[in-house]
């Protein structure tokens, strides 16, 4: 049921229909971050509850400083949402180094066999920058 | 012819010898006589001769054969003369106008005399028994197949079968009106009731584009029938039946449903006591 669409005027008392404040909002106020989803290509495993793909953010190009962004997922093509606003305690519009991985041994680490794939630093955005992430075995640990 | 020559010759010799007698026996001849020659007349024989050929005359036979250049086309044939048959069958087209069809003769030739002829003995069929139709055709439709309306999962418990009624009216009073239609054994609720509405308009001024998949949504917590709008500037209404201070949410789905790139803003309060 969707009232928003009637006008309301006040007839009586027994209900009472106040006039409210005509909101306004602007772009002034968004959810930084990153957002996009993950599809594994590659034959090394089916994606599952065991075997899933992992996303990581860090800092820094050796990929060594962990930045507070990480996703898991337990089956193919699912989406992750990295809000990166400094009030929240991100990172802003800092670049973030992201690796994603098919834990092919079902170890939850990033170890050896693991395909993978480094995208480098990507930025966030105010508007949410879209990066949807796709990688096979080009790549192996 | 050489019997008169030879007949003419002796005549004339004998004539002559006789004349040469005479002159000597006449010795009288005193004179010399000399007779001058006379040529012998000119011969002329004359003969004819006639040739009769008897037998049958043969025609030659041609030794060669000759051949006609060039060709003459076409190549014709003679035939044996005899009697002309014709080989081929010449047809008319001219169409005769008026092209008369020929009708068929419609007189009718009256018999005469008339005969009438009179069956005898006359037959009287008699159908037994006599059948009466009684039976009325009726037509059955049957529909196959059979719909049975199943419910996934099975409901438990007791059921109600309600069917609300709403009943928006551009002038609000107080409330909703919803009247259910109460089947089975249930508590007809006649009236749903927000107490307390507030409307207004939410315009957004950023770079985004205010639409079905990009809406600006009011929520103000537990208890407030929150709101939406699909158009820039357009109207919220909420409400609620309970007392209470509602801080209102304005949020802008600025990637389409996505959290991330999201407006939001605090747009005041909204109080029932």
């Amino acid at each position: 049921m969707t009232v928003t669409t009637y006008p309301v005027t006040i007839t009586n008392t027994a209900g009472t229909t106040l006039v409210g404040p005509n909101l306004t909002i602007d772009d002034s106020c968004s959810y930084w971050g990153i957002y996009g989803s993950v599809i594994y290509t590659g034959s090394k495993g089916t994606v599952q509850y065991c075997r899933g793909l992992r996303l990581n953010a860090f800092t820094d190009a050796a990929y060594s400083i962990p930045a507070p962004y990480s996703a898991g997922f337990s089956s193919n093509n699912g989406s992750y949402f990295f809000v990166t606003n400094l009030n929240a305690g991100g990172t802003g519009l800092t670049p973030l180094y992201l690796r994603v991985y098919f834990d092919a041994n079902g170890d939850n680490l990033f170890d050896t066999g693991d395909p993978y794939l480094e995208l480098g630093p990507v930025t966030p955005t105010t508007d949410g920058l879209l990066q949807n992430i796709s990688f096979g075995d080009t790549f192996i640990n | 012819m050489k019997s008169r020559l030879l007949t003419s010759w002796v005549f004339l010799t004998f004539f002559g010898l006789i004349l040469f007698g005479f002159c000597l026996w006449g010795t009288g001849c005193t004179s010399h006589i000399t007779v001058p020659a006379v040529p012998p007349p000119a011969m002329t024989n004359t003969w004819t001769a006639t040739n009769t050929v008897t037998g049958t005359p043969v025609n030659p036979t041609p030794t060669s054969t000759a051949t006609n250049s060039p060709t003459l086309t076409p190549s014709n044939t003679p035939g044996t003369p005899g009697i002309f048959t014709p080989t081929s069958t010449a047809t008319n087209t001219a169409t005769l106008t008026p092209s008369n069809t020929p009708g068929i003769p419609t007189n009718t030739p009256t018999p005469s005399p008339t005969n009438t002829i009179t069956p005898s003995p006359t037959n009287t069929v008699t159908y037994t028994p006599t059948l009466t139709p009684t039976q009325t055709p009726t037509s059955t439709t049957t529909i196959t197949p059979t719909l049975t309306s199943t419910s996934t999962p099975t409901p438990t418990g007791t059921w109600y079968t309600n069917t609300p009624t709403i009943t928006p009216t551009s002038s609000f009073t107080n409330c909703l009106t919803m009247t259910f239609t109460c089947t089975a054994c249930c508590t007809p609720t006649a009236t749903y009731c927000a107490k307390t509405y507030m409307s207004g308009t939410i315009t957004y001024s950023g770079s985004g584009t205010v639409d079905g998949i990009h809406p600006i949504v009011v929520s103000g917590g537990f208890g407030l029938l929150g709101a939406s709008v699909t158009v820039n500037g357009g109207t919220y209404v909420i409400g609620t039946c309970l007392p209470g201070v509602y801080y209102l949410a304005v949020n802008y789905y600025f990637n389409s449903w996505q959290m991330i790139g999201m407006r939001y803003s605090n747009g005041g309060s909204f109080s029932y006591r």
